[in-house]
């Protein structure tokens, strides 16, 4: 085989290139090339949830808007990222009035990119240790609607493990029943469930369940989902429930994490 | 070269929508890898060195944003263009729909079972990292992954077909 040997060679120097990248980036020495990669990515990033969540806000338009934007394209890509930052700025806003309403200290952060592989979910956020940002802190939207907790931290960046992701877990309460406690969990990035309730305790659907305030970082009433269905079997120690996702992950955008340190 | 000037746009568009627009489908089911199969279908006609350099680069800048251990993306990336071009040259005899396809679907699921061990034995560091429900994801992802690999695969058979983009002058030792 002629053509082996130079392959060979491209194997090895690509094996070798893999191996100082590991080793540079263990050690730390690639931090200042990955800061810089990681606020390209970030802008890309920004930018293109920023498009897609103007595009959500985009949804039903009136025929002549559709008229417009049809004549104007320059004008539709202007009018979509203008909505997207609106609708980033309203989120903001509501993220706002509930910090300060509960006498709480947040940082507002935006999205710039997802977890690439499937079966995890998370996202990563334009903000890291140097804003305050620490790991376990959750992570809210809308008027205190807990969206995941922080799993690790960078200088300018964090990542925030999604609580529909399998790996997360917060201890809950019913806010109807504050003794009916469990834990919420994620399924397959795509629900969340309750375990370990008593079967003592009595939940109904519709029921909202919030933190329970037992985790150090996490405040207790942050919306955690509300009860779709009740899985009560008998002979079995504990019950859960599944609960409805309040966020629609592909559509977050502009979050708040919460300062573990009050003002 | 002209063939670059096509493929290197297609691998640049791959990983912006795997890093950017594709992870918003945020289900096992519709999560798109598209720059694996990309990678696949470019060493298999002909580019091994772009889809190594593809893999690297790709998965670097995949590995900055991930949860999973650095390096994760990288070398599977790597070790599944390695195998996959590996048993093209020693066993696959023609370059029949049959063969592309199986080939793509051998690099796919090479790519997962690289994937998932490097991310499993990473994540035996970290004890709250495991999850009972991850297996099942894992699993359930990789078969949606192969399914998608053999659409695509079929699909970009038939226009190389039909367009023959450098099919023709390419002999078996070229890959």
């Amino acid at each position: 085989m002629p053509q082996s040997a130079p392959h060979r060679r491209l194997f090895i120097v690509v094996g070798v290139i893999i191996v100082v990248l590991l080793t540079t980036h263990a050690t730390g020495t690639l931090n200042p090339i990955e800061r810089i990669l990681l606020k390209g990515i970030s802008s890309i990033g920004s930018m293109s949830v920023s498009w897609i969540s103007g595009a959500h806000t985009r949804s039903a338009p009136s025929q002549r808007v559709a008229e417009l934007e049809q004549r104007v394209a320059e004008l539709m890509a202007e009018n979509v990222k203008l909505r997207g930052d609106i609708n980033a700025l309203n989120q903001s806003a509501d993220q706002q009035h509930f910090i300060n309403d509960q006498k709480i200290t947040g940082i507002q952060a935006r999205i710039f990119a997802r977890s690439a592989d499937p079966t995890s979910s998370y996202v990563v956020i334009n903000k890291g240790s140097a804003q305050g940002i620490r790991a376990g802190e959750p992570v809210i939207i809308g008027s205190g609607i807990c969206i995941g907790k922080i799993i690790s931290v960078t200088d300018d960046t964090a990542r925030v493990l999604l609580t529909i992701d399998n790996r997360s877990s917060i201890a809950s309460v019913s806010a109807s029943d504050p003794v009916a406690q469990g834990v919420v969990t994620g399924v397959q990035g795509l629900s969340l469930t309750m375990q370990l309730i008593p079967q003592s305790q009595t939940l109904t659907v519709h029921d909202t369940i919030i933190t329970s305030g037992i985790e150090s970082s996490i405040p207790r009433g942050l919306i955690v989902g509300d009860i779709e269905r009740v899985d009560h079997q008998q002979g079995e120690l504990f019950q859960s429930a599944v609960l409805h996702t309040p966020y629609v992950a592909s559509n977050l955008d502009v979050v708040t994490v919460l300062s573990s340190t009050t003002p | 070269m002209s063939q670059r000037l096509i493929t290197i746009p297609i691998l640049v568009i791959a990983l912006l929508l795997s890093l950017f627009l594709l992870p918003l489908l945020q289900s096992p089911i519709l999560g798109f890898n598209i720059l694996t199969i990309t990678l696949m279908l470019v060493m298999l006609f002909g580019d091994t060195k772009l889809a190594l350099i593809g893999g690297v680069v790709g998965g670097f800048l995949m590995d900055l944003v991930s949860a999973l251990p650095f390096g994760t993306f990288m070398i599977s990336f790597t070790i599944s263009l390695a195998i996959t071009r590996q048993i093209n040259q020693s066993w696959v005899t023609n370059r029949s729909l049959t063969a592309y396809t199986s080939l793509t679907v051998i690099g796919i699921v090479l790519f997962h079972v690289c994937l998932y061990g490097y991310g499993f034995a990473g994540a035996l560091f970290d004890v709250t990292a495991i999850s009972p429900q991850l297996g099942r994801t894992a699993i359930v992802s990789g078969l949606a992954d192969v399914a998608r690999g053999c659409i695509i695969a079929l699909m970009v058979y038939a226009m190389v077909r039909i367009t023959g983009y450098s099919y023709a002058t390419l002999t078996r030792h070229e890959f």
